[in-house]
């Protein structure tokens, strides 16, 4: 007698998480879809922007992109901590840090990836770099997502180390495809 | 930090990626009719074509 009401609650719960959740997956895989399309119909202009200091645009991109690799390694190890693991403590520096170092994690890629976007376009002559534009346009949907799937109180607990993990993901996988290989090609000292 | 937080983190990003853009274009038509290699763009950088960098 009490199992249908149970599953018309348990109904309900479900239907309100995926509502929860169904804005920030829509604008997240909206923004990966346009950066794509963008990145795929715009005509590259192949210019490059050298930076003094660097030897080449890409490698300032590279050490732009290891930098925002390590505060995502930042971005795990604190947000460890904020969920109690580690043994890190409580909330009071784990999570401003985990706020600043993913703010500044993603303001390091946007350099790069407007570059990647505008003066190269979405390419897939081969594995690594269709691999590589394909990871980039997921970071910043699944980092929009998270952005927006933050505010909102009704989350499941699963929901915002799911989200983040994505991101991190992404990124890491971003530099794997990319700086990786530059360092691998060209030699960390160039 | 309050719920508007995340907001205002993308809203920050957001300028930031427009202001890239504008960064880019102006690199990419102040080369227009050069040489790829010597039009000067901003705080000393130099804009050259990706496969003269």
């Amino acid at each position: 007698v009490t199992e249908a009401p149970q599953r018309t609650e348990e109904q309900r719960e479900s239907t309100v998480v995926l509502a929860a959740l169904l804005v920030p997956l829509v604008v997240g895989t909206a923004v990966a879809i346009a950066l794509g399309v963008f990145a795929r119909a715009h005509e590259p202009t192949g210019h490059a922007i050298d930076v003094p200091g660097f030897s080449s645009t890409l490698s300032t991109k590279t050490w732009l992109t290891t930098l925002a690799a390590v505060l995502a390694i930042v971005q795990v190890v604190t947000a460890a901590g904020m969920w109690g693991r580690l043994g890190l403590g409580d909330k009071t520096w784990t999570a401003p840090v985990h706020r600043w170092s993913g703010r500044l994690a993603v303001a390091a890629t946007i350099p790069v990836v407007v570059h990647c976007v505008y003066a190269i376009g979405f390419e897939s002559a081969s594995a690594r770099v269709l691999v590589h534009s394909l990871l980039g346009c997921f970071f910043f949907g699944a980092f929009v997502a998270k952005m927006l799937a933050l505010p909102r109180g009704n989350l499941p607990g699963w929901a915002l180390p799911v989200l983040g993990g994505l991101v991190t993901i992404g990124l890491i996988g971003l530099w794997l495809t990319s700086a990786l290989w530059y360092f691998d090609t060209h030699g960390i000292g160039t | 930090v309050t719920r508007k937080t995340p907001y205002l983190t993308l809203a920050a990003l957001a300028v930031l990626f427009a202001v890239m853009v504008a960064v880019e274009q102006a690199a990419a038509s102040g080369d227009k009719g050069g040489d790829g290699h010597t039009s000067e763009y901003g705080h000393g950088a130099v804009v050259g074509t990706l496969a003269g960098s």
